[in-house]
């Protein structure tokens, strides 16, 4: 089951006041029209009453029974006639009918007044109608007329409304986009605009309060790793060169020097490995301001002669193509670290016998080398510290993470391919 | 050949000792930028070791006050802080080297030897050993008067050896001076053993005889004694 699409704040308070709206808009038309009806009907059985009196009192006038016959010719909304044996004599009752009038052809709609009055001494009864007919199209104008009027109040209180929220709801707005703009390693500390609302001036408030800590917090582990990496340079200093005395010792043996040779291995590892952490927390560290003109075509051709000497070393073909100049706005020295560690990893990963293919275009530097059958593990191929059956012995496993990392401070984007079996491709491209 | 070390770190300022001392120069230590900055201030050294960090002041002050002593002294950082602007001011500073932490002995001594020669004999830059003459600046090499071709790297190969005979140079050490900040990336030290047995071959043929002494496979030791 996946929930429901969320909804903007303003949609959800708008459809709410929508619906409460159309609610009372509706039921309003109803109760109206019904109070209406009854406050008519009232005075329409008013009316009625004050006819009966009438007509009682004109009864007299009357000479003959046979009159009556006239009157309730002239008078259709009139009935008069003795009082039918079993027909109980009461008081007034007014009752709606409906009447069938030949004229309309229609069934129309009456208030009945039904009562007994005394005529020469005999009991008869007496109807009185009043039509409805027209009053059925007041009472539909009126409500009608109201209808549109609540129409108009509610769409009306619903836009203020809206606008009112708007405007209440925009500094929420505004504190949501700077969130969304927000890195943990931006240089300023946030600030987040003033509000005259106390909420609003609350969670800007707590906000500014955690991202600062949060920030602090993610430089203080930088400052760390730098630091740590500081730190361990002066003990690692002092081992290599007790390591590099030990050596001169006249007494030494070959089983010693074994041992020996392998602590320096270590050593060289540890130092390289402690340079590359320091390395990358300065990247993280943004310390890498300056840029230059870098030309590209000769930080690779000086690289590649760099790594000439190894790469025959690993009997590798190293093939170099770079023929245009493409000169990009840098820090030199991070793109000649970023061109020396895709080769150093090119060479490091490859095959006996294989190749490495340095290409540079206008748009892109391209570094392909023969390797392992499999691709890297995708979306972990500049994971730091990667471990598995891909990665070469005696690597630190941090060469592609610093690339990327570089790569990312210089504004360019480094992409893996896995182009055949056997061959691996790293793609640095610029806008 | 008289150095001043500046370093707090008492273990590395030992070793540092030793193996300078083991090369004929004579090392005075500074703990602290106090110490550093009275002897500093007070004598004249062929070299200052100079590191940055110090107990009670920042190690580029101490250079900004030697500078404007108009003091002599040969000066190469040795520092933790391996940045680039502590680098180019060190060096806008008057420094003539600059050697991050941590290093290899042997890259000291000839980066101090290279420093001395410079200072001392400025102009005829020339490292001799025995039959063997090296000009530093031309980059030539003559055994006997005999002028021997040696490629780029070779010649640093030599001229490290040299600048620390009878020592053992380690491996990792000749892979860092021969190819740079390159060498760190790989575990093979294929080329240091190209480059040896080439440079073997010539001065042997040369006629130097047997003077590069392989060390247990640990390094090798440059001694003439043979001859």
């Amino acid at each position: 089951m996946s929930a429901p699409r969320p909804l903007k704040l303003l949609t959800r308070t708008l459809r709410t006041q929508l619906v409460y709206a159309g609610l009372v808009l509706l039921a309003g038309t109803f109760v109206f029209y019904f109070v209406l009806q009854q406050l008519y009907y009232a005075d329409v059985d008013e009316a009625l009453l004050l006819r009966r009196d009438e007509v009682v009192g004109k009864l007299p006038l009357v000479a003959r029974p046979a009159d009556l016959a006239l009157w309730m010719r002239l008078d259709r909304d009139l009935e008069i006639r003795p009082l039918r044996p079993g027909e109980a004599a009461g008081p007034a009752r007014i009752v709606p009918e409906k009447r069938y009038l030949a004229a309309a052809d229609e069934w129309e709609p009456y208030r009945t007044l039904t009562t007994t009055v005394r005529y020469q001494g005999r009991p008869y009864r007496l109807v009185l109608r009043s039509s409805l007919v027209e009053s059925e199209d007041l009472l539909a104008a009126i409500g009608l007329a109201q209808a549109g009027l609540l129409v108009v109040l509610l769409g009306g209180l619903v836009l203020v409304q809206q606008r009112v929220a708007r405007r209440l709801w925009r500094p929420f707005y505004q504190t949501l986009t700077q969130l969304r703009r927000f890195r943990l390693d931006q240089r300023a500390p946030i600030e987040l605009a003033a509000s005259p609302t106390v909420e609003f001036v609350e969670l800007n408030v707590a906000l500014t309060e955690l991202l600062t800590q949060h920030r602090r917090l993610f430089h203080s582990q930088k400052e760390f790793t730098e630091n740590a990496s500081h730190e361990l340079q002066t003990p690692l200093a002092v081992l290599h060169t007790k390591l590099e005395l030990l050596a001169q010792s006249p007494e030494l043996t070959e089983a010693q020097a074994q041992h020996l040779d392998a602590l320096v291995a270590v050593t060289q590892r540890l130092s390289r490995l402690n340079r590359s952490l320091l390395l990358l927390a300065r990247l993280d560290n943004q310390q890498f301001a300056a840029t230059e003109a870098v030309d590209l075509r000769q930080v690779v051709h000086s690289v590649a002669g760099q790594v000439q000497e190894q790469a025959e070393a690993a009997h590798l073909t190293l093939r170099v193509a770079a023929a245009v100049s493409v000169l990009r706005q840098a820090n030199q020295t991070l793109i000649e670290m970023l061109v020396s560690n895709l080769l150093v990893n090119a060479i490091r990963h490859n095959v006996p016998g294989g190749w490495v293919q340095v290409q540079l275009t206008a748009r892109q530097l391209t570094v392909a080398n023969t390797g392992r059958p499999a691709p890297l593990p995708a979306g972990r191929e500049f994971a730091r510290f990667r471990k598995d059956a891909l990665s070469a012995p005696g690597g630190v496993g941090l060469g592609l993470a610093i690339s990327q990392q570089i790569v990312s401070t210089c504004g360019l984007t480094l992409a893996y391919r896995f182009t055949a079996p056997n061959q691996h491709c790293f793609e640095v491209s610029w806008p | 050949m008289k150095l001043l070390i500046v370093e707090d770190e008492a273990e590395l300022a030992a070793s540092l000792v030793s193996h300078l001392q083991a090369q004929h120069y004579v090392c005075e230590v500074a703990a602290t930028y106090a110490a550093a900055e009275d002897k500093m201030l007070l004598y004249d050294y062929d070299c200052i070791l100079l590191d940055l960090t110090l107990p009670g002041g920042d190690g580029l002050t101490l250079l900004r006050q030697l500078q404007a002593q108009h003091k002599a002294d040969g000066v190469i950082i040795t520092s933790a802080r391996n940045e680039l602007d502590d680098r180019i001011t060190g060096l806008h500073l008057g420094a003539d080297d600059y050697l991050p932490k941590p290093f290899h002995l042997s890259e000291l001594s000839a980066r101090v030897a290279a420093l001395v020669r410079r200072r001392r004999f400025n102009g005829a830059n020339t490292v001799v050993a025995g039959p063997l003459t090296a000009d530093v600046l031309a980059r030539t090499v003559s055994v006997h008067g005999q002028a021997l071709p040696l490629t780029r790297s070779e010649f640093d190969l030599l001229l490290l050896l040299l600048s620390n005979q009878n020592r053992v140079v380690m491996k990792s050490t000749i892979a860092e001076h021969v190819s740079g900040d390159m060498a760190e990336h790989f575990d093979s030290f294929e080329p240091v053993y190209t480059h040896v047995k080439n440079l073997k071959r010539k001065l042997t043929e040369a006629g130097l005889g047997d003077c590069i002494r392989t060390v247990y496979g640990l390094g090798y030791r440059f001694e003439l004694a043979a001859v």
